[in-house]
């Protein structure tokens, strides 16, 4: 390949990306200390840096901006299927009512019945295996299981 | 050369000359190695964006989280991250340099390359290395299998890429890249950001969020 592509300030685009990691760094920092549980802000915050850090490698170090329709094409393909993938596990990211199954409890295996009980995650499992909760608490009176919880 | 198909003759073209030549070219009008490199970095995104919905699934199927900020040291990760994209600036920087035939700029800036891809597999083995000693392993539970398994398959990335960088770079001490051919130099620079580019989603995503 012989042709030159057109270039862009490395020093610039270097330093462009280490403002935006620590910025990013600094922000998760201090939002896992104080709003750690104001999850769009938290989350939405440092998903808004990753994407613009992506952004520029794929775009400039990558050199997307500058490629024709096949390359483009070859990488856009990928777009609809990463829609499809998220379409496909949507529901049981939406709501954890809507899970078909809970994936970080321990079964007993004789039993059936949930072998660790964490604290204050009643209301997060499905309803027709909460009675499980109700019942350990009639056996561990002393335990706290009953908290609301909360996504 | 131009031969249509009706001027085969067999006296001449059969059978070591067979085949007849056109003047166009059947493939893609772009290089062939590029357009290849591409199809395989879209197998790639397929690849991680599987792990990473299926981390999104179990991370929202599970009651609790972890704060990563009470498990992880962010700090030498945030270093780390650092490391990686800095190498992706002097890969592009040795790009830049061969294309102006400039070959001391291409070899100094494609070997900082390759000790600082060394440089990010080293930090990650020594942070493996200390979360093991404090039993932090993949059989803990959900937080640290899914650590374990996104990192460390990016990790075997790495390793490929500083294997690639190394050999392109081989390469170039015995002169096999100039201005007019530099081909070779852009396949592995591509796959080396593809990596820095999954980095920075899998650092956002699990030591962050």
């Amino acid at each position: 390949m012989s042709e030159h592509p057109p270039q862009f300030s490395v020093k610039k685009l270097w330093i462009l990306l280490l403002v935006l990691t620590a910025a990013e760094v600094g922000y998760g920092e201090i939002g896992n200390r104080h709003f750690y549980d104001q999850k769009l802000l938290l989350w939405g915050g440092l998903l808004t840096f990753a994407y613009f850090k992506g952004y520029y490698i794929f775009q400039y170090f990558m050199h997307m901006k500058y490629e024709g329709a096949i390359v483009k094409g070859n990488v856009w393909f990928t777009v609809p299927l990463v829609v499809y993938l998220m379409i496909m596990i949507w529901p049981d990211t939406a709501s954890n009512d809507k899970l078909n199954y809970e994936i970080a409890h321990q079964l007993d295996p004789m039993t059936g019945e949930i072998a660790t009980i964490i604290e204050g995650s009643r209301n997060l499992v499905n309803e027709e295996f909460r009675y499980l909760y109700d019942d350990y608490a009639v056996t561990h009176p002393g335990a706290e299981i009953h908290g609301e919880g909360g996504h | 050369m131009t031969t249509a198909i009706t001027s085969y003759d067999p006296a001449v073209d059969a059978p070591e000359h067979h085949h007849p030549v056109y003047d166009y070219d059947s493939g893609p009008p772009v290089d062939r190695g590029k357009f290849a490199i591409w199809v395989f970095l879209g197998t790639e995104i397929m690849f991680f964006t599987g792990l990473i919905g299926t981390y999104i699934v179990l991370r929202a199927g599970s009651p609790e989280w972890p704060n990563p900020a009470h498990r992880l040291a962010v700090g030498i990760t945030a270093f780390n991250t650092f490391v990686l994209i800095c190498s992706s600036a002097t890969v592009v920087a040795g790009l830049f340099a061969v294309q102006k035939d400039d070959m001391a700029g291409l070899r100094k800036w494609w070997g900082l390359s390759i000790l600082l891809g060394a440089g990010f597999v080293g930090i990650q083995v020594y942070e493996y290395v200390h979360l093991i000693q404090h039993n932090m392993t993949p059989n803990q539970d959900l937080f640290w299998s899914t650590f374990y398994l996104m990192t460390g398959l990016h990790g075997l990335h790495v390793i490929v890429g500083v294997i690639w960088l190394a050999v392109v770079y081989v390469k170039a001490l015995r002169g096999g890249f100039s201005s007019k051919n530099w081909v070779g130099l852009e396949l592995a620079g591509l796959y080396w950001h593809f990596v820095d580019l999954v980095w920075v989603l899998l650092f956002t995503l699990i030591y962050l969020m």
